[in-house]
């Protein structure tokens, strides 16, 4: 999420709903994984 | 609601206990963050300061939604300044508050860094000395590997390997002892010993060490042959791997010498599982394409249990020797281990699944989203997929497999927590179930902040 609100703050085509969809659905990884 | 930012401020400085701050910024959140929209982005910035300061967890997706809005409608420039090229003291406090949550600007800090400040009155002055950053988050802390008694037995073994075989075996056993941050490859077989009512003898505590030695080496033996698994194997470490899976298998026939068939089971287990899994998990790519065949069946996940038992096959054989379960008993326990090791694949598939898509590796999870978006037979371009895929991760699949991870965990804790033969809050719920619930739980809340973030971003 923290990407996303830096995303949104730096890059003009990352403003609709839309697009920050996107980028929020781009960026939903897993942040702390186990390991493999 | 009214909120005096300067008087909290002052409080917060000269006479507050952190037992008053944390009232006023609990009452602050408690009634609602309505403040965030209407108030001068200057009192917002300081106000998210001091929240932030005081409970950093409070710096919610809702809180962050409204905030880009009200950044994105009042900047100068895109990535800063805002409101006015003229008012450097927001523009101070945005950038000192965006770094502290670790999303620094780097036009703004430029913007700040090129001017020189005075402040124009005291307060200005007060707030900016009391909210220079003073905490940053630090994501993604390494803990620094901790060697302990079983990784010293392999390094030992690997020590009489030839100085080549030597140099990939000292890479590998660095690699697992730095991935192994909670101890869980070396330490789980000592961790489910002192779990146990029953107290283990001094023989019993060394074959421990043994055991987790010879997890460690399994663990070297199978991180080699899963590349080869994914035909990318590379030759020159195939007898480290070999030497590892031997040495692995001769420690537990040594420690256990009567119990020969379990032990061979479980290799035996990893093995089927391996091969299964090429013969049904596999689709072909070409030329960015997948072509699609029957999605496997994970038989409600209990293949990946069967898949990485290797993994239990020490706590399994110390609770042989140690304790004389009825079958129920028996069945309850095996059955809290399966759980584990369910969830702790899933939580790697999760991670992994854009990956596993690109080689073509239907994992569990890839299973599932393939299975809800109903994929039909055929040959599809990965890029096309991968979007469909992402947006029913997003919208449905994360969630059911971060709970269904939570679900297991728990059920397997509480199998353990009541059991006759295990200590109430035990090493191994505390050193292994736990982490892996909370990992789940802060991935959740993280998932859950990212969809409040954009409703509140939408609707502001």
């Amino acid at each position: 999420m923290i990407e996303t609100l830096h995303q949104v703050l730096t890059d003009s085509s990352i403003r609709t709903s839309q697009a920050v969809e996107t980028k929020l659905i781009e960026n939903s990884d897993v942040a702390t994984p186990w390991f493999d | 609601m009214i909120v005096d930012f300067i008087s909290m401020l002052d409080t917060y400085l000269e006479k507050g206990t952190l037992a008053d701050k944390k009232r006023e910024i609990e009452y602050l959140i408690d009634t609602s963050n309505k403040w965030t929209k209407v108030k001068p982005l200057d009192e917002v910035i300081v106000g998210l300061h001091l929240i932030y300061i005081s409970t950093p967890d409070a710096i919610d997706g809702q809180i962050l939604g409204i905030l880009a809005k009200r950044l994105v409608e009042s900047e100068v420039k895109v990535g800063g300044p805002y409101v006015s090229n003229k008012d450097l003291y927001t523009n101070i406090l945005i950038a000192n508050f965006l770094r502290s949550i670790g999303s620094p600007l780097e036009k703004l800090e430029k913007y700040i860094s090129t001017r020189k400040y005075i402040p124009k009155t005291a307060v200005e002055q007060k707030v900016l000395i009391s909210l220079l950053p003073k905490k940053t988050l630090i994501k993604n802390e390494k803990v620094g590997k901790k060697e302990n008694t079983p990784s010293l037995i392999v390094k030992a073994e690997i020590s009489k390997l030839d100085s080549k075989l030597q140099k990939i075996g000292f890479g590998f056993w660095n690699k697992i002892l730095e991935v192994d941050t909670r101890n869980e490859v070396s330490l789980i077989s000592s961790y489910v010993s002192n779990s146990i009512i029953k107290k283990a003898s001094i023989k019993e505590l060394w074959i421990n060490e043994e055991l987790g030695a010879a997890n460690f080496c399994a663990w070297i033996a199978y991180t080699i042959y899963d590349d080869f698994i994914d035909g990318e194997g590379d030759p020159s470490k195939l007898s480290l791997a070999n030497i590892m899976h031997r040495l692995s298998y001769e420690l537990y026939r040594s420690l256990f010498i009567l119990e020969k068939n379990i032990i061979n089971a479980h290799f035996d287990s990893v093995d089927n599982s391996n091969f299964w899994e090429l013969q049904n998990c596999r689709f072909k790519i070409h030329n960015g394409r997948i072509n699609i065949g029957k999605v496997p069946e994970y038989n409600n996940g209990e293949f990946l249990a069967e898949r990485a038992i290797g993994h239990i096959l020490g706590p399994i054989l110390i609770i042989k020797n140690r304790l004389t379960l009825n079958l129920e008993e028996d069945n309850k326990i095996n059955h809290a281990f399966h759980q584990y090791l369910i969830a702790r694949q899933i939580n790697d598939d999760l991670k992994d699944w854009k990956d596993d898509l690109r080689k073509g590796h239907i994992s569990y999870v890839l299973a599932r989203l393939l299975k809800s978006i109903n994929i039909n037979p055929g040959s599809v371009k990965i890029d096309t997929l991968m979007h469909d895929l992402e947006i029913e991760f997003w919208n449905q699949t994360f969630e059911k497999c971060i709970n269904e991870i939570i679900a297991r965990i728990h059920e397997a804790e509480n199998i353990f927590s009541n059991s006759q033969y295990f200590k109430k809050n035990n090493q191994f719920i505390l050193y292994i179930l736990r982490p892996l619930k909370q990992n789940a739980e802060s991935d959740l809340k993280e998932y859950l902040n990212s969809k409040d973030f954009l409703k509140y971003y939408s609707n502001n």
